[in-house]
């Protein structure tokens, strides 16, 4: 019978190798009718798929979600439903980070804008708070950026909401801040949308009061408050805070810089305004030739 | 009253087709739907090619064709090409294996890197012939090489949990089997 099978293998070789070169000519056309007649292909192949899936569909819920489990080498139903939950929860707190994400940049484009409206010049200088001052009295911040980086005195300070100070003492690689919280602090405001004039008195409190010295019924909480720009000490328009009464009935400013947590702070590089200091030699054009001197800053009205 | 060497034989035959078909079933399986960097090994072809080089007569063509058809109208592939150049490597291992009854485990594993990398190097030429998308020589490089690597653990499976061996030199002289 062995014998009769090896003979008979000896005779199938050449069979066999004309059945499988037919075969392999079959799927050559299989393969050539579906890619000339691709669409009537495909739908035989989607009844064919779907003959055939459905028919496994009883066990291919119960063994994928089996094997999920055992991939996420959790045995009890419980903490896998948590895990499933946990990792839904995921995914709309990363969508929601993207929406995030994606309004900060719109945010920090409209603020580029916004501060290009204001003064194409204005750009600052970022600096790390290294040091509070200790005294209690006495509010002010020592930054790590100086005279090195170009700091000079009187320059407005910012961290990224609202103004913090201004630039009081700058050394080779550190500057102070005096803060608007500090009793020496003076800074001329606009409230708006009144467009009240104020100075802004730090009084070694959060809220520092204001001096308002037109018309205070104009005047509401909630107003916003940024800085006028008056005797030159800062840039107009950067916002301070928000009208708020307080008790006794004074009106305060909600400072909008977070000043608990004073980390970054902007200075800003304020361009010094060319002064005219002459009368204008209208007629005699070699007075008017010379170049006007750019004057220091003001020492304005700080106290 | 069935010969033994018979029954085994289709035994086995439903074995390979019970074992396909639950590669395909596992490969339609939901388990990952986020695309992975790394393409799967093609373990339809592993334990095709373990079949063919143990035991061509456990694994009849038409079988083959059938079993790779189906793989190929359910995971979406071209129809037909892939079956067709994996026959053609299928019968160069199963002439490379014939009539011996020992070969080591790293020719036996070197025949089929090779031949499953002339299968895929030919499949991509036919796409390319034919102008068909495919899905990068990085992606078939790494696929080859994750079939290379998953073989050997196939082989083991057949040979030791499914007992499908090469014929021993008292089979083939022709003396009673059991």
């Amino acid at each position: 019978m062995a014998r009769d099978r090896q003979s008979q293998e000896d005779y199938t070789r050449p069979v066999r190798r004309v059945l499988i070169g037919a075969m392999v000519f079959v799927l050559f056309c299989f393969f050539a009718l579906w890619r000339i007649d691709n669409p009537r292909v495909e739908r035989f192949r989607a009844a064919i798929v779907d003959q055939v899936v459905p028919s496994f569909d009883w066990a291919l819920v119960p063994v994928t979600r089996f094997t999920r489990m055992v991939e996420d080498f959790q045995s009890y139903a419980r903490i896998y439903e948590q895990n499933q939950e946990l990792r839904r929860e995921l995914q709309q707190m990363k969508s929601w980070q993207e929406a995030a994400i994606q309004l900060g940049q719109e945010n920090a484009r409209l603020l580029d804008l916004n501060k290009v409206r204001l003064n194409a010049q204005l750009t600052f200088v970022t600096g790390v708070v290294l040091t509070d001052n200790g005294s209690p009295f006495r509010r002010s911040v020592l930054l790590n950026v100086g005279a090195r980086d170009g700091i000079q005195d009187g320059w407005a300070t910012m961290d990224g909401l609202g103004l913090v100070g201004r630039i009081s003492g700058v050394g080779r690689q550190t500057s102070r801040v005096i803060l608007l919280t500090d009793t020496n602090s003076r800074v001329p405001v606009t409230i708006q949308p009144s467009g009240q004039n104020a100075l802004l008195i730090g009084d070694n409190t959060l809220a520092p009061p204001v001096d308002i010295a037109d018309n205070l019924e104009d005047v509401r909480p909630g107003d916003r408050v940024v800085t006028s720009g008056d005797g030159k000490v800062f840039p107009a328009d950067i916002l301070v805070g928000q009208i708020a009464q307080g008790p006794g009935g004074r009106l305060r400013v909600k400072l909008a810089a977070d000043y608990g947590r004073l980390e970054f702070l902007r200075v800003l590089r304020t361009p010094v305004a060319p002064e005219i200091a002459s009368t204008g030699g209208l007629i005699a054009a070699d007075e008017a030739m010379a170049a006007p001197a750019l004057p220091e800053p003001e020492e304005g009205s700080d106290g | 009253m069935v010969d033994p060497i018979t029954l085994r034989r289709y035994l086995y035959r439903a074995l390979f087709l019970a074992v396909c078909a639950m590669l395909i079933f596992l490969k339609l399986l939901p388990l990952t739907t986020e695309p992975r960097s790394i393409p799967g090994p093609d373990l339809l072809f592993c334990v095709t090619a373990v079949w063919i080089m143990r035991r061509p007569r456990w694994a009849p063509v038409g079988m083959i064709v059938l079993v790779h058809l189906l793989a190929d109208i359910l995971f979406l592939r071209p129809i037909g090409l892939w079956p067709a150049l994996s026959l053609l490597g299928y019968e160069f291992m199963r002439r490379k294996a014939e009539g011996s009854t020992e070969i080591s485990p790293v020719v036996e594993i070197g025949i089929a890197a090779i031949a499953f990398t002339a299968i895929v190097t030919a499949n991509a030429l036919f796409l390319g012939l034919v102008g068909v998308q495919h899905p990068g020589v990085i992606a078939a490089i790494l696929h080859v090489f994750v079939t290379i690597i998953a073989y050997p653990v196939v082989m083991a499976f057949c040979v030791f949990v499914l007992r499908v061996r090469r014929r021993r030199p008292s089979e083939l002289d022709g003396s009673v089997v059991a």
